[in-house]
């Protein structure tokens, strides 16, 4: 795709927000739009994520966001032509100490306020749902039936076809290595020559503070690696995403029978995005996952990846137009839920680009409220 | 002649089969008449052991209620339980290969039924009960018997018992003032040494002796699986006959051979189309007698050495050098090959000798510089003169530098031996 030398919005990062907000522009009437992204498509998170998609969170912006997002997966493949496998086999919540049930139940009797059908489940009942599971170290479990997974790259495929069938530009292998206000918009140095964009979005994920410095803004979020893995394929045997709130371990099975697991493993924070793979990941998880999956322990590892989280101070997203440069909007800092929330937040983003009112999310995820100091954090953050 | 004598009894989908103790499942199978071994995971098409060397995963099958096992890599014993995956209703039988048939220029299940939501959902539903290879294995261990890994430093690592890797072992190690370990894959040392009707079991063997004289030591069973390097400054990942073994090295010498690829035509996945070094390890490791004809396909020394060899056995053969083949007969077992020009060729099985890809993933994850090679089937492991990579301390030697053959490999092997043995004195 050849570089357009002019455009009204201008969007960094051809993950799934770029994409996604690009796709709602595009099919709200602007159709003057560039994506720029310096890998290939997806190179980032949106690559690279385990493709769950849950309600059970600890805030009411956040629960309420995802029950609209997954119904936005529903239609998804009328929509944008492309199947995205979405599967509701529900989220199993496990908490291993008596500390962990007092915030399964707030969070539970919050989710449930807002038509979340979860229930706090006996280890037993959590062992109906998951015959494999050894529950003896259990004390209960919450379970949302509701929640699901899906495969995360045909997202890419279905928003970058559709925006570009639309008019998008989409430019894969293209870096911003400048960025100047002029006052009227910005002149935006590539690698691939200079575009002039009426309005930017910071839609680069793990890399948007690098990207944010190009016009002066200091962000507060930091990339974080997570490791990941997938087994050998298996015939579906394992219904719900299952995760364990004390190590942050996680697993599914995806569409193609694979187990998909990741854990928290610590790592130096220098500032830079990594994404090596390590043993030290590959051997906690597998006890881990052993410890509550014994049926799992012949099963064979058939790769090892990594991805990057963009994690900001309160574990929500940072959201809305930079104060100091207008015209320079953000769409970063989504802590490793970014996937799951892209449908709904590129739909309002998009929209609201194209002229339509400011989403009532832009609020609690404004990105002032650092400075201002009201934060409200997000618990159930995993991985 | 053959002088393999059936001394064991397997069940395979609960049926007796009589075979050799100690061979592999997929020859004992194949020996005793079986067909097909596998299904291929969307369009049930049936498959068999290609390349018999663990890496073209056509004969993943059940074996001892463990899914997804390599049954080229897998030796029988008296008793064992194999059982066939992926079809319907079971074993050998799988109407599920309708699908093959129903679909001739495939089905791309990213776009169908998108629409309306009643169809997608059914899609979903389908798909999801269609995914997947083999069943949850039967048993899980303890915790506490999961392997623990084990530290290991040694002076030189050689990943690779073919010629290459024993070679540059034995030349390393020759004035006996460092330690040199060689890990493989396979079962015993010898690599393509093994496949090749000159060299075979006897040749593999004396050239491992003349490394172990010199105090080498040889690990076999023992895949090399990644390299790492964060973990503790850097570290070979070795799956050593299932436990973890944490290997750092002063030098690290790839001589990791090659993969065996296929040749393009219609139906070149058929049961029966082999890779050409496979067929040479039936007839060379195996000593199973080649019933019926032969066809080779391919122009390089391999091709003619299996074919001079198959035919002074007395095993009816046809060498198709350079003729090109359009497509292959037979459903469940290749039957003959249909040749540009109308030229029609009958045959019971088909040794594909292509150009074998280097196995250079490894180096190139330790560091190395690959670069494609476009007829030498792919990348390439760059080296200097010595066999040094661009990282320090690691080489490589043989195939995985581009494919060159038995001889060539180990004149290389005992080169970069050399090389590495200089460099740490």
């Amino acid at each position: 795709m050849s570089l357009p030398r002019e455009t009204d919005v201008l969007i960094v990062g051809g993950g799934v927000m770029g994409l996604g907000i690009a796709y709602h522009l595009a099919k709200n009437g602007v159709r003057d739009v560039v994506v720029l992204e310096r890998s290939y498509l997806n190179y980032g998170a949106s690559g690279r994520n385990g493709g769950g998609v849950r309600m059970q969170w600890s805030t009411e912006t956040n629960i309420r966001l995802m029950q609209e997002s997954i119904e936005l997966c529903k239609r998804f493949a009328g929509e944008l032509k492309i199947n995205i496998w979405l599967r509701q086999g529900g989220y199993l919540f496990l908490a291993r100490a008596e500390a962990e049930r007092a915030r399964m139940e707030r969070n539970i009797a919050l989710q449930n306020r807002c038509g979340v059908p979860t229930r706090l489940i006996s280890p037993a009942e959590a062992k109906r749902i998951v015959p494999e599971l050894e529950v003896s170290e259990l004390v209960c479990a919450a379970h949302n039936p509701r929640d699901g997974i899906v495969f995360p790259w045909p997202f890419l495929w279905g928003y970058a076809n559709q925006a570009a069938a639309r008019g998008v530009a989409i430019c894969p292998f293209t870096s911003v290595e400048r960025i100047v206000p002029t006052g009227a918009g910005f002149r935006v140095q590539t690698s691939r020559g200079e575009v002039r964009a009426q309005r930017i979005v910071n839609a680069a994920g793990a890399w948007s503070p690098e990207v944010a410095k190009l016009v002066g803004i200091e962000l507060p979020n930091r990339p974080h690696r997570h490791e990941i893995l997938s087994t050998e394929p298996l015939k579906p045997f394992l219904k719900p995403m299952v995760s364990l709130l004390s190590s942050g371990l996680y697993f599914s099975q995806s569409m193609r029978g694979e187990i998909v697991t990741g854990i928290s493993v610590e790592d130096h924070d220098d500032g830079h995005v990594k994404m090596g793979s390590r043993l030290q990941f590959l051997t906690k998880v597998a006890r881990e996952l052993v410890r509550v999956m014994p049926r799992l322990s012949q099963v064979k590892v058939l790769r090892q990846w990594a991805g990057p989280y963009d994690v900001s101070p309160d574990g929500n997203p940072i959201v809305g137009e930079a104060p100091s440069v207008p015209g320079f909007y953000l769409c970063c800092g989504f802590v490793g839920h970014g996937f799951m929330m892209a449908p709904v937040v590129t739909k309002y983003y998009g929209e609201f680009l194209a002229g339509s009112a400011r989403p009532a999310f832009f609020d609690p995820w404004r990105p002032t409220r650092f400075a201002e100091g009201t934060l409200v954090k997000e618990e159930m953050i995993l991985g | 002649m053959s002088d393999r004598v059936p001394d064991c009894t397997v069940f395979l989908d609960g049926s007796a089969v009589r075979a050799v103790a100690g061979e592999p499942v997929a020859v004992g199978l194949w020996a005793a008449g079986v067909r097909v071994l596998s299904r291929s995971v969307k369009y049930h098409r049936p498959r068999a052991a290609f390349c018999l060397a663990g890496h073209c995963g056509a004969c993943l099958m059940r074996i001892d209620g463990q899914p997804n096992v390599k049954a080229c890599q897998t030796a029988l014993r008296e008793g064992q339980r194999i059982e066939h995956q992926n079809s319907w209703p079971a074993g050998e039988h799988d109407l599920l290969g309708a699908a093959d048939a129903v679909f001739p220029r495939g089905m791309d299940h990213h776009t169908m039924f998108t629409s309306p939501r009643a169809a997608n959902a059914l899609l979903r539903k389908m798909v999801h009960r269609l995914g997947g290879l083999g069943r949850l294995p039967e048993r899980g261990g303890e915790l506490a018997a999961l392997p623990s890994g084990r530290r290991r430093k040694v002076d030189v690592a050689v990943i690779g018992a073919g010629p290459a890797g024993l070679a540059a072992a034995l030349t390393c190690a020759q004035d006996g003032k460092r330690s040199v370990v060689v890990y493989d894959e396979q079962d015993r040392p010898g690599g393509s040494l093994l496949s090749h009707p000159r060299f075979g079991i006897a040749a593999a063997d004396a050239l491992a002796a003349e490394a172990r004289a010199v105090g080498v030591e040889l690990r076999c069973h023992a895949a090399a699986i990644a390299w790492y390097p964060e973990d503790d400054g850097g570290l070979l990942a070795i799956d050593d006959g299932g436990v973890l073994t944490k290997l750092t090295a002063r030098r690290y010498i790839y001589a990791t051979g090659s993969y065996d690829v296929n040749a393009l035509f219609e139906n070149n996945d058929r049961p029966g189309i082999w890779a050409a070094r496979a067929v040479g390890l039936l007839a060379t490791r195996y000593r199973v007698k080649l019933a019926g004809r032969t066809a080779i396909l391919g122009d390089g020394a391999y091709a003619h050495a299996l074919a001079e060899a198959l035919a002074s056995a007395g095993s009816n053969v046809e060498h198709l050098a350079s003729e090109r083949v359009l497509r292959a007969r037979g459903r469940l077992w290749v039957s003959g090959l249909d040749l540009e020009g109308g030229r029609r060729v009958r045959c019971d099985r088909v040794a594909v000798a292509a150009v074998p890809a280097p196995a250079s993933e490894l180096a190139r994850q330790h560091g190395a510089a690959v670069e494609l090679r476009a007829k030498g089937g792919g990348f390439a492991c760059l080296v200097d003169g010595r066999g040094a990579t661009r990282v320090d301390q690691v080489y490589a030697c043989g195939d995985v530098c581009g494919f060159v053959g038995v001889e060539a490999a180990r004149a290389h092997g005992h080169s970069v031996g050399r090389a590495v043995a200089e460099s740490l004195a």
